[in-house]
């Protein structure tokens, strides 16, 4: 199945493509810091907001405070992208299981597990991540605990929805007949036909999760200056727009290509994943 | 592939075409000397008023309304100066103690009223009333018996103020205070009408019901949205007012405010973002306006638990900083860089630490030394944390160039982070944090609103800061009455603190404002106060405005 | 399904109050209270201000004090803004981000429908490319981002529209607010609208319909676009109520009177009563639209039964 897997989405112009552009996009952000001899929180008074050179070594050129704009992009890009993914992942997973089980269950099981969606869905989500912060301390996982528990809702909603009409049709009742198990159930014939429609939230999550981040730092919560993240730069970017652009137009670029690379290779994964492909 | 690069860059680029060289029109104005034929104003404030009850008031938003809409004893010129206003003329006993001001027959409320001392006494003692619970309450210790008043123990018509007759008001001091004439101007020393409290309650400052007899009266207000004042016709000066109708539009975005400034959505604004002034300078010149504003940003330290009970490591942390360059390169001449605690006043020269005048590599040296002196060097660096309030990005850039600047120049290890506003508000409160940032800005223009701040029992002095001496000078300079002695006085005690160092001085404030060039009458002043009434639009023609 | 309908609106009130009572205890437990100010306020004035907001008594009976004036309609007096009730707050400020959030859902949906469509009959072609390229502009530029350049580009440099304000809703000065407001729900609704429709195209009785030779537009109205909408529908309960409470940087940066900033500053402001009124309003909103959306399905897929 794996190989096949591969060997389907290496077919896939698209999708083949997006994945070099991350992989490059990866190994920029890992590969770079470590070769740069610059570094990311030291100032240079000298360099200021310098313009994209090669002579310089400034490949981007500089920051406000005469910081290599490259290398901070691309720990900026370490941080995002761990942030983005992980914390995609973690929703992905709580909201998969959760939307299943709902709608697959019915009935009083169904009806609470939605209410409690409705409930998270309406918490106060800043007095929620302040009581977080102070009961818990400035600790990186709490980003995946602040992130998850508001971005997983919408894949469980998505979900249980789908199931609803999905456990209705013949296959499922037939597996039914058969005697097959809940679990055997959903894990064997509800996931992968949900499949689809999940890689595209997913791919949708990522960027939202990324921009989150930066008004998480705002808070107190995530990355903390001088490191930085995609999302802060672009917000600092944002309030220099006027001044100097570069410090905005990089780092969106950056976040652009990811989000149109995660979209095409989120459709290339449906493609290869579409459960009734092989009947086509 | 190439096809969705090419997309990807035709997006970009339309998103870019704005951002690179913005062809921002900027409208040349044809300014002619003489009044425009409508005379109606928009300005810009940070934020939607809180409320526009002089008591309760606190931010500066309500206070530039407030300006409008009533009138004090004493008022502010546009250069910042006090002059008579409701007041026509005061005394002051030998002593200092006991002022007298004869109110202007002619001082109307917009209902007709006449504005007599009562007004005045009944306003006072409201917002000294714990009652009330006006946060400005502190506005009045200066005055007879207001420490028991404004604790609730003592009725509220003890307080130091009484109608002689309707037009003469009587306060009486418990020292002498230089600053009093410059406190009436502000806008809890406003008279309000007690009908117009009492009959409209919690509404009372709604349109219909809000009684003023400032230059103008409240014509519209929508929670939220714009404000909108009317030229008030009883109003005693009311021919001097050239301003017939001013809207406040609340904008909570400075860079948003610019851009509607440069649109033409507004004649001035009240703020300009940090980031926001070199390139507007370059753009609108003459038309930013950039002006020292009374206060000052430091960073507090808790100067009784280690590790800011040694001295050595306070001086050598301020004299680390090299403020010429953080003046330069990162407050971008926005801010001035300070070396002391109390900005420069009228009648007051600031007092240099010695170590200001050294050559960096001396002062590093020096530095240096106290570092070592205190335990610290290379081997053992001094681990601490610098908690600063979640805000712009243009703090965060200086917070980063600060720690920088101590591991570069000390070796210190200064981990800075941000916390929640009030979190921090709270925590320094409770004197959970060693280092942290601490900004005040003046109520009245004397130093004593600074150097009080460091006194023993301050309620603002949460880093237990104390020194008998220190104590001493503050006292004996604020009620002296010859103005020269009393400025060497506080110069005195800012020298203690200057040796002490239970503090980092960074910057002192400014204020900054966009003003279109057919506003006429608008001056820079420090205390920031800009009354409509003062204001004035004349003629002219633009390339296609509005 | 008018005892299911009848059943989840009974169970609302219980999912309401369980909402009120985690935000209350949410609020209270952040550290900071409404009066913590820049200022040193005096210890009696303190006091004096808990006990008028009764910020003194113990935490149950601010709790039930709290909700039986909720059960009679009343939200309590904001902390910040002083003399202003929440319930007018909320009056004066829900309308403005209805009319805006009302418009940018027609405009997301305008858009994004027919791009999502587009982009699955065409699926692999030029215009599927193009038609996601356009719709993702909306996710790839923050709307911290896209709102002062909207400005910057039709307010300052062009001049066509006004920069910001309310203008008591006159169009001119609505349509950049809901552009802004618009752009990342496009994104969404068209990838999702792709998303159902190609799961559809592949199923069996598509097939058959396209086998008998009926045309392409009537298989896709009539038989595809309602199963194909099944995702989007889940997503667009929330998503609804998210986009007509307002958003905070739409609101500031076009300085609009709505209810999105209270929010961001009620909860910065520690104002209890106005950070649990918006949340209530809020949760109570969500209930509602979650429902319709539940609704919605047994419309889209009859095959769906009401648990």
């Amino acid at each position: 199945m794996n190989g096949g897997l591969w060997q389907r989405l290496r077919a896939h112009r698209a999708g083949m493509t997006s994945l070099i552009v991350l992989a490059l996009i990866v190994i920029g952000a890992i590969v770079v810091p470590m070769i740069s001899p610059y570094d990311y929180y030291t100032p240079y008074w000298t360099q200021i907001d310098q313009p994209p050179s090669l002579t310089s070594g400034h490949l981007l050129g500089t920051d406000d405070l005469g910081r290599d704009l490259l290398v901070r992009i691309m720990w900026g890009c370490r941080i995002s992208l761990l942030v983005g993914i992980l914390a995609s992942l973690v929703s992905l997973a709580i909201g998969v299981v959760w939307g299943t089980l709902a709608g697959y269950l019915g009935g009083w099981t169904d009806s609470i597990m939605m209410r409690v969606v409705d409930v998270l869905y309406s918490l106060p989500f800043i007095p929620f991540v302040i009581v977080l912060t102070v009961l818990f301390g400035r600790d990186l996982v709490l980003i995946f605990v602040a992130i998850g528990a508001v971005s997983w809702l919408d894949i469980a909603r998505i979900v249980r929805g789908q199931t609803l009409s999905l456990k209705t049709r013949e296959f499922i009742q037939a597996a039914r007949v058969a005697g097959l198990g809940t679990s055997a159930i959903v894990r064997r014939h509800l996931i992968p036909n949900l499949l689809g429609i999940v890689m595209i939230y997913l791919t949708l999550t990522i960027p939202t999760v990324i921009l989150f981040e930066a008004f998480l730092s705002f808070l107190g919560l995530g990355a903390q200056a001088p490191l930085t993240s995609l999302g802060v730069l672009i917000a600092d970017g944002a309030s220099q727009m006027q001044s100097f652009p570069v410090l905005l137009i990089a780092p969106a670029f950056l976040l652009a290509l990811i989000v149109y690379c995660l979209n095409f290779l989120g459709d290339a994964l449906r493609d290869v994943l579409d459960p009734r492909r092989g009947g086509s | 592939m190439r096809r969705y690069a090419a997309l990807l860059c035709a997006t970009l680029a339309v998103a870019g075409c704005g951002e690179r060289k913005p062809p921002v029109a900027v409208p040349e104005y044809r300014v002619l000397d003489q009044p425009a034929v409508v005379q109606e104003l928009r300005r810009h404030i940070d934020q939607f008023p809180r409320t526009l009850d002089p008591a309760l008031s606190e931010d500066q938003s309500a206070q530039r309304v407030l300006d409008d809409l009533f009138e004090g004893l004493l008022r502010l010129d546009p250069q910042g100066g006090v002059v008579p206003a409701v007041a026509r003329r005061w005394e002051t006993s030998e002593d200092g103690k006991r002022w007298v001001f004869h109110l202007r027959e002619d001082a109307r409320w917009s209902d007709g009223a006449p504005v007599t001392a009562e007004d005045f006494v009944y306003a006072w003692r409201r917002t000294a009333d714990p009652r009330t619970g006006s946060p400005n309450a502190q506005g009045f210790l200066p005055l007879v018996n207001a420490t028991q008043v404004t604790a609730g123990k003592l009725a509220s018509d003890q307080l130091g103020v009484r109608a002689v007759d309707a037009l003469t008001l009587e306060v009486s001091l418990e020292e002498s205070t230089a600053y009093f004439a410059s406190l009436v101007t502000t806008p809890y020393f406003y008279p309000v009408q007690r009908n117009a409290v009492e009959t409209g309650g919690e509404q009372w400052t709604r349109p219909g019901k809000l009684v003023s007899n400032g230059a103008f009266t409240l014509r519209d207000y929508r929670v939220g949205g714009s404000i909108t004042l009317v030229k008030n016709e009883a109003y005693w000066d009311a021919q001097a007012v050239g301003i017939t109708k001013v809207t406040y539009f609340p904008i909570g975005d400075r860079a948003a405010a610019s851009s509607r400034f440069i649109a033409g959505g507004v004649d001035v604004t009240d703020s300009v973002a940090a980031e926001d002034v070199a390139w507007l300078r370059k753009r609108l010149g003459t038309q930013l306006v950039v002006a020292p504003f009374l206060g000052t940003m430091m960073f507090a330290m808790d100067v009784v638990k280690p590790p800011f009970d040694r001295k050595p490591l306070r001086l050598a942390m301020t004299m680390a900083i090299d403020r010429d360059i953080l003046a330069r390169y990162v407050l971008k001449d926005v801010y001035l860089p300070a070396y002391n605690l109390v900005p420069p006043l009228p009648g007051y020269t600031p007092v240099l630490p010695d170590w200001a005048r050294l050559p960096r590599a001396e002062r590093h040296a020096a530095a240096q030394k106290l570092y070592q002196e205190a335990g610290y060097s290379k081997q053992r660096p001094l681990r601490v944390e610098l908690v600063y309030p979640t805000s712009s990005p243009d703090v965060r850039r200086m917070m980063e160039a600060l720690a920088a600047m101590w591991r570069m120049n000390l070796g210190a290890e200064v981990q800075i982070y941000n916390e929640e506003w009030r979190v921090l508000q709270q925590n320094r409160r409770l004197g959970l944090h060693r280092f942290y940032w601490y900004s005040w800005l003046g109520d009245y223009p004397d130093p004593l609103t600074f150097v009080g701040l460091f006194r023993a029992g301050n309620g603002q002095n949460f880093g237990g800061y104390l020194n008998a001496d220190y104590d001493r000078l503050v006292n004996e300079a604020e009620g002296m009455l010859d103005p020269q002695a009393r400025a060497r006085t506080f110069g005195r005690a800012e020298a203690l603190l200057n040796e002490d160092a239970p503090f980092v001085p960074i910057y002192y404030y400014t204020s900054r404002h966009l003003l279109k060039p057919y506003v006429r009458g608008w001056q820079a002043n420090a205390l920031d106060r800009h009354l409509t009434r003062d204001l004035t639009l004349l003629a002219h023609a633009t390339d296609g405005e509005r | 399904m008018l005892r299911y309908t009848l059943r989840r609106i009974l169970g609302a009130i219980p999912t309401l109050l369980v909402i009120a009572t985690l935000a209350f205890v949410l609020l209270h437990a952040a550290p900071g209270g409404p009066f913590d100010s820049d200022k040193t306020v005096l210890p009696e004035i303190r006091a004096s201000l808990e006990q008028a907001y009764h910020l003194d008594e113990p935490l149950y009976k601010q709790y039930w004090r709290y909700l039986s004036d909720l059960a009679h309609g009343d939200f309590g007096p904001s902390f910040q803004y002083h003399g202003t009730r929440v319930n007018e707050l909320i009056a004066q400020g829900l309308p403005v981000d209805l009319a805006l959030g009302g418009l940018a859902l027609l405009v997301a949906m305008l858009v994004g429908l027919p791009l999502g469509a587009i982009a699955a009959l065409r699926q692999g072609t030029r215009w599927d490319h193009i038609s996601m390229g356009t719709a993702m502009v909306g996710i790839s530029l923050p709307v911290y981002v896209l709102a002062p350049l909207l400005i910057l580009v039709f307010a300052v440099t062009l001049r066509w529209l006004p920069a910001g304000d309310w203008g008591n809703g006159q169009p001119r000065y609505l349509v950049l607010p809901v552009l802004a407001l618009a752009a990342p729900y496009v994104a969404y609704v068209a990838r999702l609208t792709r998303g159902g429709l190609l799961e559809v195209l592949r199923s069996p009785f598509v097939r058959t319909a396209r086998a008998k030779g009926l045309p392409m537009h009537v298989i896709l109205l009539r038989h595809m676009l309602k199963p194909a909408l099944l995702p989007l529908v889940s997503f667009l309960g929330p998503a609804a109520v998210g986009i007509i409470t307002g958003s905070i940087v739409i609101e500031t940066t076009f300085g609009l009177p709505g209810i999105g900033r209270y929010f961001v500053d009620g909860a910065f402001n520690r104002d209890y009563t106005l950070v649990m009124g918006v949340t209530i309003l809020y949760g109570a909103l969500i209930v509602a639209f979650n429902l319709l959306a539940d609704l919605c399905y047994a419309w889209l897929d009859p095959r769906v039964r009401y648990p």
